[in-house]
């Protein structure tokens, strides 16, 4: 019995093509419409109408808190708020503002960032920070970290973070 | 004049009063300084305050006296705290990676000096490791409550305050600016948190190739009227 080889001609070759691509965009689609953290870039992740961006850590010189820096977009009617930030490489997070009054600088619980409707917010070096405290390891400049935010209204979302330098703020 | 005016004047340019002799100039970005003209980024405090004249711990709980040790150096002073997650980290990096950028010659001529505001929890051992993240070169200090409220008064800066932070444990309220002491053991300048590398790494290569000459003059007084009242 003769084997006849499967000859390779423009036509075949542009048929494997086109299937290439077309699961390529597949994928794509895919990832866009599962959307949040799974396919997303570091830093960043959708909840519903918010959009998280520039989610930072930088490298914590002290064992025990870091701090996260980050942006949120708020595409809804609704106002929300952030209440709350978690990692599993921290006892607990809570957000904090520095308030200055003259040539003293406090840190203050902050019980949530609001995010207008239609508008966006920020935790910003010298402004607030969500703070982590408890750690059980210490992130290096380089690594990525799972970090947890929530919020009263979108729930939840874990999105990877960068460990970042103070240096870069 | 006190910080707490410099600092509102600087956060304020426009409420700037008669009395305020506070000028804070921001470089453009881009802008080369010439010999001639020096752009200072930081905020210049009139009258400048003397280096305090203390002795207290360093990291290797030898005692330090601040003064003579740091005489001849341009002396970079701040008062923090390792358990702070947002300015203190942000400062030291920053005038941690701007000193290690500078030109050796000018490297020799700075001392960084971290004095803790918070001596229950930031030992020696402590300070030395936090330190040791931003440069190893940093000189860090701690002591009684006592001798760090002594060294706080002698600064000019307001004593240090404990909060509690809501996890339990607390945060410690100080000023956050470093304070800049040329040869002339006074604090001309001071950096508040947020000055950008590149304006910190110009303006202490000036301040240690020329000292106090490097230190624009004070801003000229507001104004007077010069209209004389008519008897």
């Amino acid at each position: 019995m003769s084997v006849t080889p499967l000859r390779l001609n423009r036509g075949r070759l542009l048929l494997g093509a086109t299937l290439i691509a077309l699961v390529v965009f597949a994928i794509a689609v895919l990832g866009a419409w599962k959307g949040s953290s799974a396919t997303a870039a570091k830093g960043t992740a959708t909840l519903g109408q918010l959009q998280i961006a520039n989610a930072r850590l930088p490298a914590p010189a002290s064992p025990d808190e870091a701090a996260i820096y980050l942006t949120v977009k708020n595409r809804g009617a609704t106002q929300d708020e952030l209440t709350g930030v978690s990692a599993d490489f921290a006892g607990g997070g809570m957000l904090m503002r520095e308030q200055t009054q003259g040539s003293s600088t406090q840190m203050q619980p902050l019980d949530g960032l609001v995010i207008p409707a239609h508008g966006q917010a920020a935790l910003a070096p010298g402004a607030s920070h969500a703070m982590l405290i408890g750690l059980t390891s210490a992130p290096k400049q380089g690594d990525t970290v799972s970090v947890t935010l929530r919020f009263k209204n979108a729930g939840e979302v874990t999105l990877r973070v960068p460990v970042t330098s103070y240096a870069q703020e | 004049m006190s910080f707490a005016t410099a600092l509102q004047a600087w956060r304020r340019p426009a409420a700037l009063g008669a009395a305020v002799l506070v000028a804070f100039v921001l470089a453009a970005c881009g802008s080369s300084s010439s010999a001639k003209s020096f752009t200072l980024h930081g905020a210049l405090i009139s009258p400048p305050p003397p280096k305090p004249n203390v002795t207290l711990t360093d990291t290797s709980g030898q005692p330090y006296d601040l003064a003579q040790q740091t005489q001849g150096f341009l002396t970079l002073v701040y008062f923090g705290y390792t358990h702070c997650p947002d300015v203190c980290p942000a400062q030291m990096a920053r005038f941690g990676t701007a000193v290690k950028n500078l030109p050796a010659d000018v490297q020799k001529g700075i001392k960084v000096v971290f004095v803790t505001t918070d001596p229950a929890r930031d030992t020696p051992p402590v300070i030395r490791q936090w330190l040791d993240h931003f440069s190893s070169s940093f000189i860090g200090l701690t002591g009684t409550d006592q001798q760090v409220a002594q060294a706080e008064a002698a600064a000019g800066i307001p004593a240090a305050s404990q909060e509690a932070d809501g996890t339990g444990g607390y945060g410690v309220n100080h000023a956050a600016f470093v304070l800049a002491y040329t040869k002339d053991n006074r604090a001309h300048i001071v950096y508040p948190d947020g000055v950008a590398l590149d304006g910190l790494k110009s303006d202490l290569t000036q301040l240690v190739k020329k000292d106090v000459a490097a230190v624009p003059q004070q801003a000229a007084a507001a104004p007077t009227s010069t209209q004389t009242a008519t008897p």
